[in-house]
């Protein structure tokens, strides 16, 4: 007999709303269904009302914590198109703002990995850490999260050299706390025993998923867009691609906090590199034709797409985000798990619904579109008017 | 005759049963959410904080899940709450008037008493009709089923050892005479064994499965409010002051009538507390598969190796 | 003032319901509990069912599939409950504002119902922590 267990969709912790119907067998999860759509805001539909100049602050709100991520995906794609060349400074700027974003994003995981695992002591000291790296933030971006630093063309807002050596005294703690971090994991036989051998992901099905990030480099696959598309800084300072191969939860959370120690040496050297210079080209048209970008979020490859016809709105804006690819692979990772593992498999992928949802509503018998932008809005429209009537308005 | 069913009546609700366990218990549950938040470098709640916390549950809307069964529903938290309700008088009688209070076979009841509160969060969460709360019921039955064994062969050291006495009275007058049965090997190794089975009674990390926040929502309680929440809640912090009392009484000689004595009973309960406070900050929750196959393995082979060492006489 | 208010001011449990979120607001209510801030000095705590709930933490700018279970969830919970705003999505809609995916706001959905609004985005924690006081100072006044 198989009950259907569902997890979500608004669920303690996991920060966003999704719908897992688990079927389970006593505590086996046999079949696992994956529902989206809570958070879905019609976003590229948002940005074609935009100018180029304004879509950054949109995208950004496309998911909070891949926040300098997705703009940065997306000036690329419009620099692309344009053929803009971006001060080298401002190349520096982005990378260091990416990083920052990448250290508090993978200790905000481990963080929610640690609850998950109902160890809530390293839930609150790695978000103990992940505070410095929040006021680094503040401190040079005016803002915790949602920075409004990309522009096309270049960055928004120099930074101020004063606060650097603050900066990389708090990157040394940083360091300090985070290899703390790593010996805690790597020692501790209770996490061993939760982790190691669970939620197996092999190559083989990573490739067949399209999987990306942290998620598939613990599976061998040492896939990295920073290193093999180089932008921003990312070819003009060292730092390795991390990936291990034990194709498991246990993998996964070593990529990320060993990826959080890369990204303090980014910073560090980018802080370090870093000259005096513009940080902006001044662009004042874009030109009809399209580009693409890619950025390595947190969470995998974020990839924008971009198409303008000479006035000063995208006419076609597109994102895919990370967690669009790895989602899936939740299949072959949690069937055959017990529905303990499942919430922390389904978490170690480390999912971000507001970035994934982006739809059109497709027909499954066909897989033809059924219904596109314009009858959404009338559906949309007929729905709120329905809604309103039930209301008693 | 009414005299003695008049004290009987106190001692069940006022001293030592419902209103000082419940008062010890809510000030313990205090101390186990302030250590627990020092130890993850947070302030913590104030003083008061757990009183609060059921006065306002019993200021709230109860609701009755749709399709639940609403005697089970509602009749379940007050089994709990009689069942550590009456575990804490018979254990504080003991423990008070020494080899007076007590009757024969009253450890036995205990046992029964003290698997009561869990009975009822399995009857909650069955009665609840929600799949994550049927999820943690069942977890906490196979929970049970696991540290029972382990606890009752734990039981039967302090039984071999004062040669077959099966009252809290007598067991504890025997300790006063030659020593706690902790000092000797065997009471050492029945100790050991009976923590983990003590953290698991309490359901505290690594043993919550049946309350997993992240897994199951608050699992077998998911559906409750109000009242029956608050008794749940007020069951639940009783037993932290039931179950350890119950194992210093057992096996580490109680508290003795002079006031000295008193003391150092009160500081053993309160250095059991704050290890299993520790344990659970220091370890994650396991899963309820490996749970019981440790329980039935390595603490059950521990509990055995106590009964045999109990039995050659060390 | 009474003792049950008393005691409800003392121990507000938050339930946290994401609606439509870009999830900056919602890791920022998750920093509340953490040690920088933890808002259980204050009695607060995360709780995993709205059925245990006092106050709802609404973000987001809810789309026409939250929105109807932000309403159930509502429903759901025992009463007096407090909802709050958290957020310029959940207040206004923010940035997302005349979306074809978006209903009516938080107010509209549930008349009445909102306590505070905590614009900011994302409000800071100590924000969310003092639209969370004011909320509950509101209690007392009734
Ligand atoms: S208010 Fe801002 S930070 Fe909060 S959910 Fe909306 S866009 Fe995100």
């Amino acid at each position: 007999m198989t009950t259907i267990v569902p997890i979500g969709p608004f669920h303690p912790l996991l920060e966003e709303p999704e719908l897992f119907r688990l079927h389970v067998d006593g505590e086996t999860v046999v079949d696992i269904e994956v529902e989206i759509g809570w958070n879905h805001r019609g976003i590229e539909k948002i940005c074609e009302t935009k100018t180029f100049d304004q879509v950054p602050f949109v995208v950004e709100r496309i998911c909070g914590i891949c926040s300098a991520c997705h703009p940065t995906a997306y000036v690329q794609a419009v620099e692309d198109l344009a053929d803009i060349e971006v001060p080298e400074r401002a190349l520096y700027i982005r990378s260091v703002i990416t990083e920052l974003e990448r250290l508090h994003s993978h200790l905000l995981w481990l963080g929610l990995a640690g609850h998950f695992l109902g160890y809530n002591t390293v839930f609150m000291w790695a978000w103990k850490y992940r505070e410095p790296v929040l006021d680094i933030c503040e401190e040079l971006t005016g803002n915790r999260n949602n920075y409004a630093m990309l522009k096309v063309g270049g960055v928004r807002r120099d930074l101020d050299e004063s606060l650097f050596p603050s900066v990389l005294e708090r990157m040394d703690d940083l360091d300090k706390h985070l290899n703390m971090l790593v010996g805690a994991v790597t020692d501790d036989p209770v996490l061993h025993a939760r982790l190691k051998g669970v939620g197996i992901l092999t190559p083989e099905a990573a490739r067949a998923y399209g999987a990306l990030g942290p998620t598939v480099r613990a599976s061998g696959i040492p896939i990295d867009v920073r290193r093999d598309h180089p932008y921003a800084a990312y070819d003009l300072v060292d730092w390795d691609v991390i990936s291990v191969d034990s194709c498991d939860v246990y993998g996964r959370a070593v990529v990320r906090l060993l990826e959080c120690l890369e990204s303090v040496k980014i910073i560090r050297r980018c802080l370090d590199q870093m000259r005096p210079g513009e940080i902006d080209s001044g662009v004042k048209e874009i030109p009809p034709g399209e580009g693409i970008g890619h950025a390595e979020a947190p969470r995998g490859e974020t990839f924008h797409y971009v198409r303008s016809d000479g006035t000063n709105r995208p006419i076609r804006h597109k994102a895919r985000a990370p967690t669009y690819m790895n989602l899936p692979t939740c299949r072959a990772t949690t069937v055959g798990e017990s529905i303990t593992d499942a919430t922390i498999i389904l978490a170690s992928v480390d999912p971000c619904y507001s970035c994934t949802e982006r739809m059109g509503v497709y027909d499954a018998s066909t897989g033809q579109k059924a219904l596109d932008g314009k009858q959404l809005i009338k559906l949309s429209q007929e729905k709120t008017r329905q809604l309103r009537e039930e209301m008693g308005e | 005759m009414t005299a003695n069913f008049f004290i009987a009546l106190l001692r069940f609700l006022i001293f030592p049963g419902l209103l000082f366990t419940a008062v010890v218990g809510l000030v313990m549950s205090w101390l186990d959410r302030k250590v627990t938040a020092r130890v993850q470098w947070r302030v913590g709640p104030p003083f008061l904080q757990p009183f609060y916390d059921i006065v306002k549950l019993l200021g709230k809307e109860v609701i009755v899940p749709a399709g639940g069964s609403r005697m089970a529903f509602l009749g379940a938290p007050l089994v709990g709450l009689a069942g550590a309700t009456l575990a804490a008088t018979l254990i504080g009688t003991a423990a008070i008037y020494g080899g007076g209070g007590g009757f024969r076979g009253d450890i036995i009841i205990l046992l029964y008493l003290l698997v009561l509160p869990s009975l009822a969060v399995i009857l909650g969460g069955a009665a609840s009709k929600n799949p994550l709360a049927s999820v943690g019921a069942s977890r906490e039955m196979k929970l049970l089923m696991g540290y029972e064994l382990p606890f009752i062969l734990v039981m039967l050291v302090p039984i071999i050892q004062s040669g077959g006495m099966l009252s809290l009275g007598n067991l504890l007058s025997f300790q006063a005479q030659h020593g706690s049965f902790a000092a000797s090997l065997s009471g050492v190794v029945a100790l050991v064994a009976v923590l983990p089975c003590l953290q698991a009674k309490l359901a505290l990390v690594p043993f919550d499965q049946a309350e997993a926040e992240t897994e199951i929502m608050g699992g077998a309680l998911i559906e409750y409010s109000g009242a029956p929440l608050a008794v749940f809640k007020l069951t639940k912090a009783m037993m932290l002051f039931t179950a350890p009392m119950f194992l210093v009484v057992v096996l580490w000689g109680g508290f003795g009538q002079t006031l000295g004595s008193a003391l150092l009973g009160i500081g053993k309960y309160v250095a059991l507390l704050v290890l299993v406070i520790l344990l659970r900050n220091t370890n994650p929750r396991v899963k309820i598969k490996h749970a019981v196959r440790f329980f039935w393995g390595p603490v059950t082979a521990l509990a055995l190796i106590a009964v045999l060492l109990a039995l050659v006489g060390v | 003032m009474g003792l049950k208010l008393k005691a409800l001011t003392k121990s507000p449990w938050v339930f946290h319901v994401s609606a439509g979120s870009c999830n900056n607001c919602d890791i920022e209510i998750l920093d509340c509990l953490c040690p920088r801030f933890d808002i259980e000095r204050f009695g607060a705590l995360l709780v995993g069912s709205v059925r245990h709930a006092d106050a709802l933490l609404v973000t987001g700018a809810m789309n026409r599939k939250s929105a109807m279970r932000v309403k159930k969830l509502y429903d759901q919970a025992p009463k007096p409950c407090l909802v709050l705003a958290i957020g310029t999505c959940a207040c206004d809609q923010g940035i997302f504002r005349g979306s074809y995916a978006l209903t009516t706001p938080l107010d509209e959905l549930l008349p009445g119902a909102v306590t505070a609004y905590v614009p900011g985005c994302p409000p800071k924690p100590e924000a969310i922590i003092s639209g969370l006081v004011k909320a509950l100072q509101t209690l007392q006044d009734k």
